[in-house]
């Protein structure tokens, strides 16, 4: 006896079968088109996004497989794997019995067979579980961030209507005709107990009327995709597979040869890439983005998951507008994307941190947008905050935006140049907080103390460099940047030496990731991977970890953009016999309110963005915190002073340069120690010495 | 109406300047130019009346190809007319000289108003503006901090360390701007662009070198060095704290 189960018993009727379901096929064809049709308005070509395809297929797989980018605290995520993979299993279900029934196939059969029952009817019952459960999320428990929409119950009803129907069909199968094989179908079986009851005929047109049901149903779910909030089906995986992971870190130049151009930036929505689009209408407005955004957090105007929103209505419109035939009046008075759509307040409130992207289930590249539409505000309108103009003037005619030249400054620094240093093997490149920030110099001094100790040769450069231009291009000012770029890539290809070195993840990221862009191939290193290979070199000394309890504040730049977070947390294990962590840390951790150019401006709605980072730090009764990031620094300070909060935060070098000096004294190996060069002799403030005595006793 | 708002290009403070070996000029062949900062005000003010009373609004500059420069910044700015004066070859120019060239093109183009910043940061002379509205006999008001125009008339307010001095006057004149009579904009990109490419009108000044003598010549030009005191207080030594506080307080008092 062929292990199976009966099929075909409407097989007289299959022409209608596949009637309805060419019907819903196209319905899902012409439905996918129309959205794809508007994503092509906007820029750029499909090519743009269709560099390693394999390996984005395979991520694609396992994203969906794993549902690794929902799975981060606190936020939910079983649920809908389940749901996802219950689809998966019941297509592939219904393409086995397709096979069988219409190609002879042996998929619906033997051993495979029952596993495949037994694993239909598990996943239908915990599908019918997830949907209560997303449905009691939605209407009960209703979390602040997720946005309700309208005919979101129903699309609820709607998935349980084809399981439970699927349910059903199979419970009146097995009550009209004994199943040999009913635990593997253990639902099934348990249903068709409770239809014992009924006669024959009765079971017959049931069976009839819930096969047909059944069907339209399933077909009708397909159907509806493109037309409702189901569409994320097709537009999530989309978004997954041209998810660029370094669309952020590497924003896309704008190219100013054309001297009759009359608009730089987003000011429509057509001019942004279509990759942006496709986000727009990928977003599922779930509000991970939105409890994650430090900017929203703080209560700022802006929340990432509304601009998603808001874009994907506007690009509607617009597409709707240009079918119905208004394309000229539009042409003649574009339809304006910011104030009219998007605030402009909430643009500058990003301060590009990148939490909502890694937070983003199904990758939408949020942080570009921004920057696409500040872009047109500086570069189209000149309309910004007012304060900016200061900021962009000085880094227009210092080339620094503390506008203080440069001669000033270098005095007291007091490192060598590559003149002086011509068989430099790195370059350390302090940034513009290294040469003009006078609590960062220390930073810069222990940077170069511990670089000397270890024994190796550098430079810094001379006073023809400007700031690397991270702040003017994340604030929109792409050519200003463009010139920083170019005149930092022409003095550093002057120099030769290709390996940097620098303390600053904004600089990490813009010399090794942007520059390229523009010609210029340098090896750059944050300075908490150098001074961790030289301590596993033995080219610096152990020191003697401290007692008091330390915490790493993850930069942004650090962990987000550069993805190093080991190296940092192998320097605080050197220095502190009790590492800890803050609650939000690594990949996921909390910005601190500077990145972005938000440094430079002013941060007038809601709390700062420092202020709830120290709060949770406070929460945690953490008093010591270690970064790597000088605007982390400057902001966090400022942030615990204002507060009055005693916390101590410094950088890695510094804490490492303290501990490896005390060390030395102790166990009296003065002369190994770098108290002979002046720069790392900085004299602690009251907090930071008493900081330093607790790691340190005696 | 017509407004005529005089520009000039500076070098960039930005650079430590350095005098030349003769002791009498600075060197600025390596330096930058940038347009005057108190003349971006009155660009800026030239701008807002030319939107608010539909004025045209020229932009003149007096030298070579710095003031070119100048001009294309005007322009950038939303300047549309802009006239390079070329002074007589060889002449070197004062405030007087420069007033001098720049009265005889502007008698020609009769403006109702001429602005111009109140004084220009390479020289520091503040004698142009002032010269000019002598040599062309319009009424004019220096430093102005705030600036209308109503029915003709001019409203300029003057800006003092214990109030402010409000001057009502008809046109023309010549009005030359402080720091805060407004906030001057940051050209748009596609302006700055368009600015290359615009034409800038040549003129002569059509006067003789002899007249333009400044009768005068610099002896000696020097950086002044400002000695600076540095002396570290320290908590950790004793009475640092009160010392500072002590040295402060008899610094105020001075």
């Amino acid at each position: 006896m062929e292990v199976t189960r009966p099929l075909g018993t409407y097989s007289h009727l299959y022409w209608l079968m596949y009637l309805l379901t060419t019907a819903a096929a196209a319905s899902l064809a012409w439905g996918v088109w129309s959205r794809v049709r508007r994503w092509r308005l906007g820029q750029g070509r499909i090519r743009d996004r269709l560099d390693r395809r394999w390996s984005r297929t395979l991520e694609l797989a396992l994203d969906l497989a794993s549902h690794r980018r929902f799975r981060r605290a606190p936020h939910p995520w079983i649920f809908h794997a389940l749901l996802v993979w219950g689809c998966g299993i019941f297509l592939l279900g219904t393409v086995c019995v397709m096979l069988q029934e219409h190609f002879r196939l042996p998929t619906f059969m033997g051993v495979w067979y029952l596993l495949l029952s037994l694993t239909l009817d598990l996943f239908a019952a915990l599908v019918l579980g997830a949907l209560a459960w997303a449905a009691w999320r939605r209407f009960v428990r209703r979390p602040e961030e997720l946005t309700r929409s309208p005919g979101d119950g129903m699309l609820l009803l709607f998935f349980a209507a084809v399981v439970i129907s699927g349910l059903l069909l199979e419970g009146v199968r097995m009550a009209r005709q004994e199943d040999p094989w009913p635990l593997w179908s253990p639902v099934g079986h348990w249903i068709s107990g409770g239809l014992s009851g009924f006669g024959m005929d009765a079971l017959t047109s049931a069976h009839q009327g819930l096969w047909w049901g059944h069907l339209l149903l399933a077909l009708g779910f397909l159907a509806a995709i493109p037309y409702t909030r189901l569409f994320h089906l097709f537009a999530a995986p989309a978004a997954l597979f041209f998810n660029d992971r370094h669309a952020s870190q590497v924003l896309i130049p704008l190219d100013f040869s054309d001297e009759e151009t009359a608009a730089f930036g987003v000011g429509r929505i057509e001019d942004f890439h279509w990759k942006r689009l496709l986000d727009a209408d990928a977003c599922t407005h779930c509000g991970r983005c939105q409890v994650q955004c430090p900017a929203w957090d703080s209560g700022k105007p802006l929340s990432p998951k509304e601009v998603g929103a808001v874009l994907s209505s506007c690009l509607a419109d617009h597409d709707r507008d240009r079918r119905t035939g208004q394309t000229g009046d539009r042409a003649a008075s574009p339809a304006p994307l910011i104030g009219a759509v998007i605030r402009e307040e909430a643009l500058w409130a990003c301060t590009t941190c990148r939490a909502c992207e890694v937070y983003c289930p199904v990758g939408i590249e949020h942080v570009p947008r921004f920057i696409d539409m500040r872009r047109f505000l500086v570069l189209t309108e000149a309309r910004f905050p007012a304060e900016l103009q200061t900021t962009f003037r000085a880094l227009e005619r210092h080339g620094n935006p503390w506008g203080i030249a440069r001669r000033e400054s270098d005095a007291t620094l007091k490192l060598p140049t590559p003149a002086d240093e011509p068989r430099a093997e790195i370059l350390l490149w302090p940034g513009c907080s290294g040469f003009f920030d006078p609590r960062y110099r220390q930073v810069i001094a222990a940077l170069a103390g511990l670089l000397k100790q270890a024994g190796i040769r550098f430079a810094v450069p001379g006073e023809e460099v400007v700031c690397c231009g991270d702040g003017a291009r994340r604030l929109g000012n792409e050519y200003l940047f463009q010139d920083l770029a170019r005149r930092n890539i022409a003095v550093l290809k002057g120099i030769g030496i290709h390996r940097i070195v620098t303390p600053c993840p904004h600089c990490l990221n813009t010399l090794s990731n942007e520059y390229p862009q523009f010609g210029g191939h340098f090896q750059v290193l944050h300075h908490s991977v150098l001074l961790q290979n030289l301590m596993v070199e033995k080219r610096l000394p152990r020191p003697e970890p401290g007692k008091a309890p330390a915490a790493f504040h993850d930069p942004c730049y650090l962990a987000r953009y550069a993805g190093e977070m080991a190296a940092p947390r192998e320097l605080l294990r050197a220095v502190t016999d009790s590492p800890v962590e803050i609650p939000r840390h690594g990949e996921e951790s909390f910005c601190c309110g500077g990145g972005g150019g938000r440094i430079w401006l002013e941060e007038d709605a809601g709390q700062s963005v420092a202020a709830r980072r120290i709060q949770e730090i406070v929460d945690s009764s953490l008093v010591n915190i270690v970064t790597a990031c000088p605007f982390c620094l400057t902001m966090l300070s400022d942030g615990a002073k204002r507060r009055g909060a005693d916390i101590q935060i410094s950088d890695l070098a510094e804490i490492l340069a303290q501990n490896i000096k005390t060390s030395g004294k102790e166990s009296s190996h003065e002369q190994h120690g770098n108290g002979g060069h002046p720069g790392v002799r900085h004299r602690p403030h009251r907090q930071e010495e008493r900081a330093s005595g607790d790691r340190n006793p005696g | 109406m017509k407004i005529a708002v005089l520009v000039k290009s500076v070098p960039d403070t930005a650079v430590i300047p350095e005098i030349g070996p003769n002791g009498v000029a600075v060197v600025t062949g390596h330096l930058d130019f940038v347009l005057n900062p108190f003349d971006e005000y009155a660009v800026e003010a030239a701008l807002q009346m030319k939107q608010t009373h539909g004025a045209e609004v020229t932009a003149l500059s007096l030298g070579g190809e710095e003031a070119r420069q100048a001009l294309r910044a005007a322009f950038a700015m939303g300047i549309e007319i802009g006239v390079q004066v070329r002074p007589p070859r060889g002449a070197e120019l004062t405030g007087r000289g420069i007033a001098l060239c720049l009265a005889q093109v502007l008698r020609n183009l009769a403006p109702d108003l001429i602005l111009a910043g109140k004084q220009a940061v390479d020289g520091d002379g503040a004698q142009v503006a002032e010269r000019l509205a002598e040599h062309l006999g319009y009424l004019h008001a220096s430093a102005v901090t705030r600036l209308a125009l109503e029915n003709g008339r001019l409203t300029a307010h003057q800006a003092f360390e214990e109030g402010q001095l409000v001057l009502e006057m008809p046109l023309p004149a010549v009005i030359t701007t402080e720091k805060g009579i407004n906030e001057p904009r940051y050209p748009t990109l596609p302006r700055i662009l368009k600015a290359r490419r615009m034409e800038i009108q040549e003129l002569d000044a059509g006067l003789s070198d002899a007249r333009l003598e400044p009768g005068w010549r610099v002896e000696r030009i020097s950086i002044p060095r400002p000695e600076r005191h540095r002396r570290l207080f320290s908590e950790h030594e004793a009475g640092g704290v009160e010392h500072l506080i002590g040295l402060l307080q008899q610094k105020s008092r001075s």
